[in-house]
């Protein structure tokens, strides 16, 4: 019986921690998986009614196209740059285009990530199927952009 | 029925026991009734009092000798905070000897000072400097962050760069608002950050930047920043509510920071690429005035395109006619540049 049990809560903790989002998996990498990241603490879940919370004024435009939910999570690579990641899961991939087309893409470089993206000096976005990705840097450093990219390509790897 | 009567006539001894038995059950009945009666008249809540109505305004009579806007440019950030609030007439003018000042920077979003989503530290440390120039009692710092507030005021630099200067900042916790009638047309009773209504003078030190729904975020659309409970209602009708603002909370001076401008991916931004270096700050007693201003200046965008500030002007809050205003135009000498 405990031994089922113990399953049990092993299944659930596995569920759990799996799924930061409503139907989709984890996006994150964990500690090393992008070279030289970690994860700071857990991620954070916001949805349709609590968006505001997270982005208020900035809401409607993910709103207005269809949006489910966005999970966020903050890393540290090496000790010496944080970043926060985004990732927005929107009702179709039509609605992460829309939402990155409308975007001022003015003065970044097309990302060859996911379905497309923009590649910033201390930012990047990109999409893949509904899934809109957006990962910014506090620390505008020399290596840090090729960082970034090593974490959007992982976050690219684990989106379904 | 018949079987009843049957029973009460073959036991009369049964019939006195019931007539006593309802006795009881009536006597019961009322002193419960009365119990209740009485209870709940003493129970009666008493009835929430409304909201007050209060409507702050800080604003200092015109003065015709003055300008109602100085539009500064240089190349040390503090110096043109402290050229711009002298040319209006100096601090002494907007803040007097002993009061409480809460300045009220834009530390919405968890960003660096060059991803220009908020104030600059900068402007925020000369001002409280002022303050403390002109005499100040206390001088708080306080915003509503959109983002989680201790990450915003560390990221931002302004929670140094106020305490740096002995002001003290104030977090937005839930116990800190008190809800008032704000008195707008949409904005009616609604919890308001208690700083900003037990001030002495309030002074708005907003950044310019983008707004994806307003197409700019300047100095009236700063004052969201004092609002707590679902504020994100206000953006269905956002003119209206901005107007609303504007009545509620009439600052005595505006200090405009636009040494960095978002000019495009706004409120939140993060590429540094959207980001202008505009070397600016613009100082003035008409906060419509104010918004007109750099909203064409920087957007391009005309009074048609930002509704609130003709709905604004209409209730007598200020001018969106910014060309019709004193405005001096300064440019500072960059100081390094005159040392031998």
């Amino acid at each position: 019986m405990m031994k089922y049990g113990a399953a049990l809560a092993a299944l659930a903790a596995a569920l759990i921690a799996g799924c930061g989002g409503r139907g989709t998996a984890d996006p994150f990498p964990r500690d090393d998986e992008a070279s030289g990241w970690k994860m700071e603490r857990q991620p954070r879940v916001f949805q349709a009614d609590n968006l505001w919370q997270y982005i208020d004024g900035d809401a409607e435009r993910y709103l207005q196209v269809g949006f489910d939910n966005v999970r966020n999570a903050a890393y540290q690579y090496r000790g010496r740059v944080e970043a926060a990641a985004d990732v927005y899961t929107m009702k179709t991939p039509r609605a992460a285009a829309q939402v990155l087309d409308a975007e001022s893409g003015l003065g970044s470089q097309p990302a060859a990530l996911g379905d497309g993206g923009k590649v910033y000096r201390a930012s990047i976005v990109f999409r893949k199927g509904r899934h809109l990705v957006r990962l910014v840097e506090y620390q505008d450093v020399p290596e840090g952009q090729k960082a970034l990219m090593e974490l959007a390509q992982a976050i690219a790897r684990r989106l379904t | 029925m018949r079987a009843m009567a049957d029973d009460r006539r073959a036991n009369p001894a049964n019939r006195r026991e019931m007539l006593l038995q309802l006795l009881r059950l009536g006597g019961a009945g009322a002193a419960v009734g009365g119990a209740g009666l009485w209870l709940a008249q003493r129970s009666q809540r008493p009835e929430e009092p409304a909201a007050p109505t209060v409507r702050h305004s800080f604003s200092i009579p015109p003065d015709p000798a003055l300008p109602e806007m100085a539009v500064v440019q240089g190349e040390n950030h503090t110096e043109l905070v402290r050229a711009a609030v002298a040319a209006l007439g100096g601090i002494r003018r907007f803040v007097s000897p002993r009061e409480v000042v809460v300045l009220k920077p834009n530390v919405a979003w968890d960003r660096t000072p060059q991803q220009g989503a908020n104030t600059s530290p900068e402007v925020v440390a000369e001002m409280v400097k002022l303050c403390w120039e002109a005499g100040a009692a206390k001088v708080i710092v306080a915003d509503v962050s959109i983002n989680e507030p201790r990450g915003c005021f560390a990221r931002s630099g302004i929670g140094e760069a106020a305490r740096s200067q002995g002001a003290q900042v104030v977090l937005p916790e839930e116990r800190r608002f008190r809800e008032v009638d704000l008195g707008g047309e949409v904005l009616a009773s609604w919890p308001v950050f208690e700083p900003f209504l037990a001030a002495d003078k309030t002074i708005n030190l907003p950044a310019a930047k983008h707004h994806s729904l307003t197409g700019a975020s300047l100095g009236i659309k700063n004052w969201y920043g004092i609002l707590g409970g679902p504020r994100h209602r206000l953006h269905q009708r956002i003119h209206e509510s901005l107007a609303d603002l504007a009545g509620f909370m009439r600052p005595a001076l505006t200090v405009l920071d636009a040494w960095r401008v978002l000019l495009r991916n706004g409120p939140g931004g993060g590429n540094l690429e959207d980001v202008v270096l505009k070397k600016t700050v613009i100082a003035s007693t008409d906060p419509v005035a104010l918004d007109a201003w750099a909203a064409h200046a920087y957007w391009n965008l005309d009074t048609g395109m930002l509704p609130y500030l003709e709905m604004a002007a209409a209730r007598g809050l200020g001018s969106a006619r910014f060309e019709d205003k004193r405005v001096e135009s300064i440019q500072l000498l960059d100081s390094a540049n005159l040392r031998p």
